[in-house]
């Protein structure tokens, strides 16, 4: 306990120089910024914002990207209560509520919900991760090589199972991803796999430029060709962003339940934000005294979700940081910006980089605030870029894309891999297929596929060494389960119909 | 009698084809060492086989009826961003960032249904313009400057 806040008080020492206090404030502002454009959501905005942090050294770097990561999230909700475009399934749940606010001429207190909900659970949580993180390491130290890989392979799982409502297109969603990270040379033993003869493909497929291609590009494309004239009316803000003594009272406790739901859920591997926003949004219609109030803007709609969306970001970095398992889309674009570094997160970097690692975590505590601070005043700022015309922003979005995949390796090889990438995930937008396995089978396949052998060279080949580890057989049989019931429900519901 | 929606049977069509690519490319992959008890062909074997299933399971699903659909899609604007992406990747080095960048600019407010060319090809030399100031000067990285290099020396 004692070491933790030391360690703490460490990390604040390396945030709180001026210089890292400055990439702070410039992490936070960008996240915001780009957060804010429709449709694009925290993971999405991290991989656009990656290339601007290339010349810096890996501390203000990851300071940095702490701001962008708590930014985006705070910029993602005033897009969806503004103009009712989630960016990610996370923010959903905040849009329908909070769209509902704005249009009845409420959209100030819904932002001001969101924002100062969204502090409250991020200070938190933030807190939350802090105590848990160490202790999270310290059963990192004690996980073998099995271990690890049934708890990745339930990763996959629960992520694969939990989104969408097709099994196959999940599971087929998952492979592809899977693939992908597969592309490139194998690194022990430096065959070359799936590289069709591509010089450029032989270092693999930048994470970078998967999100970017599945989520900028591919939301761009869907979004064109679908559009068909329809013009999405922004909700102007009107008064000052005060809440009343009513919406206070109505506020505070979604936002202590969201926070106590989103944090231990977002750290488990259950699919990030997604999860806990939606039980949030129907724990608070439950116990909402005007639950005839949901559906047409009901306060405790925005505070709740958007308290568990902010609540399980930061519990999505308790994993990442200790384990080195990202549970979280964006998660997983954080691990390849580690990776960009070399660093390789996980209980040993706790050991030798606790400047990184801390000041990472002090850092958070810091944008949070900034962010209340940057979102209260001058949301009207935020409001102004979403009334930039479309096609400016979506020609902008584009430009941007283009130059987070060029500038990644001054490579115009990335460029076609972009297009290719965005019509995937134009293809997979269109049939309802989820992204969220894709990315992750991207970043935890080359990770599955070494634990795999690591444990087979160990167990000179034996295949039951996952089942004699009794924390990965369980681990292992719960991720079965979860995929397997929903099939059979499916199959016995199906035969039920036929006879009935 | 259950409906069945084309689209949907030729994406798990696609998916089953590729998970078959995936397992035929899979089984060129040169085996490791000897000591190895795992090698480089394994895991992208058990990708063929997933894609597989999951091919012959979106096939059963397809067979479900559908209860989301989108309407009309409009592919022109699509293969428009797409072209002007390719085009960049073709050209950056050569024309250089600002020119190749500023169509990028300029194809997505056309698909977006802008049609002041001239006005949104200047806003996107401008804003490719000072991208490259800020990238080359701020962070020094080096986006390509095409014909300007001889200008600059």
């Amino acid at each position: 306990m004692l070491d933790t806040f030391f360690a703490l008080m460490g990390g604040f020492a390396v945030a709180l120089t001026i210089q890292n206090l400055g990439w702070s404030l410039l992490g936070v502002t960008l996240g915001t910024m780009i957060g804010v454009l429709p449709g694009l959501g925290p993971a999405a905005t991290v991989a656009l914002l990656m290339p601007l942090t290339v010349g810096l050294d890996p501390i203000s770097a990851f300071i940095m990207f702490a701001g962008i990561y708590y930014g985006a999230q705070y910029g993602g909700s005033t897009a969806s209560i503004l103009l009712n475009t989630p960016g990610e399934a996370g923010a959903m749940m905040t849009a329908i509520e909070g769209n509902a606010m704005a249009r009845r001429g409420r959209g100030a207190q819904a932002l001001a919900t969101a924002a100062i909900g969204s502090f409250v659970a991020g200070t938190i949580a933030t807190i939350g991760l802090t105590f848990a993180a160490p202790l999270l390491v310290e059963l990192a130290l004690k996980l073998t090589a099995p271990d690890y890989f049934a708890l990745m392979i339930l990763s996959l799982a629960t992520v694969t199972a939990l989104l969408g409502n097709s099994v196959g297109l999940g599971l087929a969603s998952l492979f592809i991803g899977l693939f992908l990270g597969s592309v490139g040379l194998d690194p022990q033993t430096g065959q070359s796999r799936f590289t069709f003869g591509i010089i450029e493909l032989m270092d693999g497929i930048d994470t970078v430029v998967v999100a970017v291609g599945l989520f900028a590009v591919g939301e761009t494309l869907y979004t064109v060709a679908y559009q068909n004239g329809v013009v999405e009316k922004i909700h102007q803000i009107k008064g000052s962003v005060r809440l009343s003594r009513e919406d206070w009272s109505r506020s505070w406790k979604p936002w202590i339940r969201g926070t106590l739901i989103g944090f231990p859920i977002g750290s488990i591997p259950a699919g990030g934000s997604e999860l806990p926003t939606i039980l949030s949004y129907s724990l608070e219609k439950k116990l909402s005294r005007k639950p005839e109030e949901f559906g047409t803007g009901a306060i405790e709609g925005v505070a709740g979700p958007e308290a568990a969306n902010n609540a399980s970001a930061a519990g999505a970095l308790a994993p990442l940081l200790a384990l080195g398992l990202p549970t979280s889309t964006t998660a997983a674009v954080l691990l390849a910006a580690f990776q960009q570094y070399g660093l390789r997160p996980g209980p040993m970097l706790f050991d030798s980089n606790p400047a990184l690692v801390w000041g990472l975590i002090a850092s958070l505590y810091i944008g949070n605030a900034l962010l209340l601070v940057l979102n209260l005043p001058l949301v009207g700022v935020w409001v102004k870029l979403l009334s930039i015309p479309k096609p400016w922003l979506y020609g902008g979005i584009l430009t941007l894309a283009v130059l987070g995949t060029y500038s990644l390796n001054g490579n115009s090889f990335d460029v076609v891999l972009l297009c290719i990438l965005g019509i995937l995930g134009f293809t997979m937008r269109v049939f309802f297929m989820p992204i969220v396995p894709c990315i992750l089978g991207l970043i935890l396949g080359p990770m599955i596929e070494q634990q795999l052998r690591r444990s087979l060279a160990i167990s000179q080949g034996d295949w039951t060494v996952f089942l004699t580890h009794p924390l990965s057989a369980l681990l292992l049989a719960l991720a079965a389960a979860i995929v397997l019931l929903p099939i059979i429900l499916q199959l016995t519901r199906r035969r039920a119909s036929q006879h009935g | 009698m259950q409906q069945s929606s084309a689209p949907k049977v030729a994406l798990a069509t696609a998916i089953t084809v590729a998970g078959g690519v995936v397992l035929w490319m899979a089984g060129s992959i040169p085996q490791g060492f000897g000591y190895d008890a795992v090698g480089p062909s394994l895991f992208p074997r058990i990708i063929g086989i997933g894609l597989l299933i999951s091919g012959a399971l979106s096939m059963l699903e397809s067979f479900r009826p559908a209860d989301d659909e989108n309407g009309r899609a409009d592919l022109r604007p699509v293969l428009l961003i797409l072209g002007a992406m390719l085009l960049l990747a073709a050209g950056v080095r050569i024309a250089g960032w600002i020119p190749t960048a500023a169509l990028v600019f300029l194809a997505g407010t056309i698909a977006f249904g802008d049609r002041r060319i001239v006005l949104n090809l200047v806003i996107g030399v401008v804003l490719a313009g000072i991208i490259l100031i800020a990238f080359n000067e701020g962070l020094g990285l080096n986006l390509p400057l095409g014909p300007l290099s001889r200008i600059g020396g």
